[in-house]
């Protein structure tokens, strides 16, 4: 088992090699998905997005081949197809945070700790669903996995490397005072999210329904 | 979450919790794997020029997508690869997509457009004109030009519709 290799990767799947193609498209997925969702948009525009990435290296394909690179490639031309994305909308999609809960694992029916857990994700989403555009986006590329490097994060937030670090820090604060309450410096003024702020009472229905479809 | 974890533990645990919450779709990854079959380094890239959906109306003026997408409100596609122009005008309709194509070389020859089910294959008319009725709403591709070993057949960026 030798290691995975992007550029010896790319030179196989521009000759047509299905698996090494395979092995960059499991390696890249989920920063590609990380950089479409942290856009706010629902699976569908989602979808698209990450699509329409995949799409421009398998035609690109001979001619990058500079496989450290790659996943910062990927990242730029996601953010690319995800602003070309926002204007064909005329808006942003925002995904419904009851839509991410919906994955979220049943709180019923679990031990307790893991019903624990699954509430303060439930809490988490909220919050960052509150969080300013640039650190949803930021924190959604932080989650990808595997672990994005810091210059692939800067090509997905088009941002200096050596801005993530203290950029992220803020972005935590922020997040922590809004998960408890207290304010928090350098506040930025929150979205608007009355509808989001509804969903409030009926979170427990929704993952109800959820789990009994599936 | 009666003590939000601070510092290092937070940024750990928004890392798991789209980990365990918004992975990639499966049916994604597998859309991604079966790409590679829509490449040929045979034909000439026609990059994509100019999308209506994207640069054509002013924000704010179109409605938001209905479930079919737009279906009053043709797209515009234009591809050039240096030599050869394709314009495209797509209606999606009741779940199904209707091509109106124009080559910049006014000559019958072969146009395919490749889909998520196959491939569709015509000819364009004496003014490099083609239509396609009725195909799959997913990826497209197409195609146009002689085959042969003399010649390179240009092929459209894939757009999705």
């Amino acid at each position: 088992m030798t290691a995975f290799d992007p550029t010896i990767a790319l030179i196989e799947a521009a000759d047509g090699d299905q698996r090494a193609w395979d092995a960059l498209v499991a390696r890249y997925s989920g920063l590609v998905w990380a950089v479409a969702r942290g856009f706010r948009f629902n699976e569908a525009d989602a979808s698209d997005v990450f699509q329409a990435t995949w799409f421009r290296l398998v035609e690109k394909l001979g001619q990058i081949r500079d496989g450290d690179g790659l996943g910062s490639w990927l990242a730029t031309t996601a953010r690319n197809e995800a602003i070309d994305m926002i204007r064909r909308r005329g808006r942003e999609s925002p995904a419904d945070v009851a839509e991410h809960l919906g994955r979220a694992p049943s709180t019923t029916d679990l031990p307790e700790e893991e019903a624990l857990r699954a509430e303060e994700q439930r809490l988490l989403w909220q919050a960052v669903d509150r969080m300013p555009d640039r650190c949803a986006r930021l924190l959604r590329a932080m989650g990808a996995h595997p672990a994005p490097s810091y210059a692939e994060l800067g090509a997905a937030l088009d941002m200096p490397v050596g801005s993530i670090g203290p950029t992220r820090a803020r972005c935590l604060e922020t997040l922590r005072g809004l998960l408890t309450g207290e304010p928090y410096p350098g506040a930025a003024t929150p979205r608007q999210h009355g509808k989001h702020g509804q969903h409030g009472p009926t979170l427990k229905g929704g993952t109800h329904d959820a789990t009994t479809r599936g | 979450m009666t003590q939000p974890p601070a510092g290092e533990d937070l940024g750990e645990a928004v890392a798991r919790l789209y980990v365990d919450t918004d992975p990639v779709p499966a049916r994604l990854l597998q859309a991604a794997s079966a790409g590679l079959a829509w490449r040929d380094p045979d034909a000439a890239l026609a990059a994509l020029l100019l999308d209506s959906a994207v640069a054509g109306a002013p924000a704010g003026v179109r409605a938001g997508p209905g479930p079919d997408g737009d279906a009053d409100d043709p797209r515009l596609l234009s591809f050039d690869s240096g030599g050869t122009v394709i314009d495209v005008e797509v209606v999606v309709d009741g779940g199904r997509v209707r091509l109106v194509g124009q080559v910049s070389h006014p000559v019958e020859a072969p146009v395919r457009v490749r889909h998520a089910g196959g491939e569709w294959t015509g000819t364009t008319d004496r003014l490099g004109r083609f239509s396609v009725p009725d195909l799959p709403v997913g990826p497209l591709r197409i195609w146009w030009g002689p085959a042969g070993p003399e010649t390179t057949q240009v092929g459209t960026a894939t757009f999705l519709t």
